[in-house]
């Protein structure tokens, strides 16, 4: 492709202008990130104490939380009435909900840990949590009868 | 420093570029470096309210 003088003195005048406004356009859009950043930043020092509480975590240790024990793991439970109802559930049920809820293990390995079907242990899971629910509908009834 | 605000990349510079040339493209960047510290630079103010 050939160009005359006047049209490279274009093109180059065009490709200044271009190399310019992408130059401009760039440093906008990092100084916008900056001063969104800056909107959303807080220093630590700034936070009060119920702010620096979001972020800190006390332990728990297992006094007075009801305790159960499944497959040499033991897992505490601290709200009491799902303890109680977890005690009303069949062991095989309470087993698979621990494992699937506390433990964070998935239907899969629960199925090779308890030898059943993995898709077994998805069915036995949803009834049990069905269960567990009526009981513990059942519990709250009860209180507000009394 | 001469201005680089005034003055323009050669022609054939410009089609190297263009064309993908990392050479050129090292020499677009260098004659534009003046334009983008211009651009980095900010006027800030210090916990006195002093322009810097």
């Amino acid at each position: 492709m050939e160009f005359t003088s006047r049209d490279k003195e274009r093109i180059r005048h065009q490709f200044d202008a271009f190399c310019k406004k992408v130059l401009r356009c760039e440093a906008r859009t990092i100084y916008r990130q900056m001063a969104r950043l800056a909107d959303h930043e807080i220093s630590l020092t700034e936070f009060s104490e119920d702010g620096a509480n979001l972020f800190s975590f006390e332990d728990e240790y297992d006094l007075g939380n009801q305790q159960f024990s499944v497959l040499g793991f033991d897992v505490a439970i601290k709200n009491e009435l799902l303890a109680e109802a977890l005690r009303l559930l069949p062991e095989q049920q309470r087993d698979i909900i621990l494992l699937y809820y506390f433990l964070g293990l998935n239907d899969r390995e629960i199925g090779e840990l308890l030898n059943i079907l993995h898709r077994t242990i998805s069915y036995k899971r949803t009834s049990s949590l069905k269960k567990l629910r009526k009981i513990m509908e059942g519990f709250t009834d009860e209180e507000h009868k009394k | 420093m001469k201005n680089t605000r005034n003055s323009l990349l050669s022609f054939d510079v410009v089609q190297a570029a263009a064309n993908g040339s990392s050479e050129a493209l090292d020499k677009v960047l260098r004659h534009y470096s003046g334009y983008i510290a211009r651009l980095s630079m900010r006027q800030t103010y210090d916990e006195n309210g002093n322009l810097h």
